[in-house]
């Protein structure tokens, strides 16, 4: 569980107006405009972040699971961040996971990559393009995505959460389980690092 | 934050929201699905909480059943002898009579036994 939030599904009155049902149905339709509203977007950051498509599908499918199974009775302001906050541990333990995958595929014999990991500072994108290069749509997204994979995991999320989608720096605190000024710390670092980076991304 | 730097938020914002609404239709289908689990599982976790009188009313069941059982048991045959006044016998133990009496005057206890069949009868 995360948070120190209390439950706080309505109490449903005893031979009232509001029956138990109701408020479950209520509660529900709550839970699908927001999962319907968010999931496009969650996805995106999660393809950002792994660099994968089935596995940002995956992520996106646990962490949703994982609101509804352990915080629908919240109130629903607060579902964002706690979203936010599930889906960022779980693609910290996809990453984990990856690493450690890629690790044992490099110890076992006859599987090593003789080029070893893609340099990020070589695959990042050329910061010497012409100033009147024009990126759109996914093209950019996909520079972007590279650029963000060479930042630090804060500042990637910083970044993610506060500009795609939009949380304000308290959200993000608490989707990211720091303090309010290290999400502007490394906000700004992203936004310096990936300005510097795409500088051949002229508006 | 230089004005070059809030350009970038912008732009990289527009290509993000950009990219969310051109998302391919295989991808939507499986979040729609991935949507559905997650509602089945928001109600199989509200489900518990309604159900808490559950238990309560089986164990009220089940007391009244067992009740009802107990009852039952304790229902005797209607007895086929004739009744006899109760209070003839708790004068009997009260007074603390040896029993063992009837042997001095089995004749005189035979008589009494008789009258008081008549009475009954």
């Amino acid at each position: 569980m995360i948070g120190s939030a209390t439950l706080s599904w309505p109490t449903p009155l005893i031979g009232g107006r509001v029956t138990a049902r109701e408020t479950a149905l209520d509660q529900e339709r709550a839970l699908e405009r927001f999962l319907a509203g968010i999931e496009k977007r969650a996805f995106r950051i999660a393809k950002l972040s792994l660099r994968d498509h089935d596995d940002a599908l995956d992520v996106v499918q646990d962490a949703m699971i994982s609101l509804a199974r352990n915080y629908a009775g919240h109130p629903e302001e607060q579902w964002r961040p706690l979203f936010y906050r599930i889906l960022r541990n779980r693609i910290t333990d996809y990453q984990r996971r990856r690493r450690v995958r890629q690790g044992v595929i490099a110890w076992w014999p006859g599987t090593a990559n003789d080029d070893g990991p893609p340099d990020p500072v070589e695959s990042a994108p050329d910061p010497s393009g012409t100033p009147d290069q024009q990126l759109e749509g996914e093209e950019l997204l996909e520079r972007i995505g590279q650029v963000l994979a060479g930042l630090s995991g804060r500042q990637r999320e910083a970044f993610m959460l506060r500009n795609f989608e939009g949380l304000d720096v308290a959200q993000t605190a608490i989707a990211m389980g720091c303090s309010e000024g290290s999400v502007k710390t490394h906000y700004f670092r992203a936004v310096q690092a990936l300005q510097q980076q795409l500088g051949g991304w002229q508006s | 934050m230089t004005e070059r730097m809030q350009d970038f938020e912008r732009r990289s914002r527009e290509a993000f929201e950009e990219s969310v609404a051109s998302l391919d239709g295989a991808s939507r289908s499986r979040l729609a699905r991935a949507r559905e689990l997650a509602l089945v599982e928001a109600r199989r976790g509200y489900r518990p909480q309604l159900s808490t009188w559950v238990p309560v009313g089986a164990a009220a069941a089940a007391a009244v059943i067992a009740i009802a059982l107990w009852n039952g048991g304790e229902t005797r045959p209607e007895s086929t002898e004739p009744a006899v006044p109760a209070f003839d016998q708790f004068e009997i133990v009260a007074a603390g009579n040896d029993l063992d009496m009837m042997d001095e005057d089995p004749a005189f206890y035979a008589w009494a036994a008789d009258e008081l069949a008549g009475d009954v009868g």
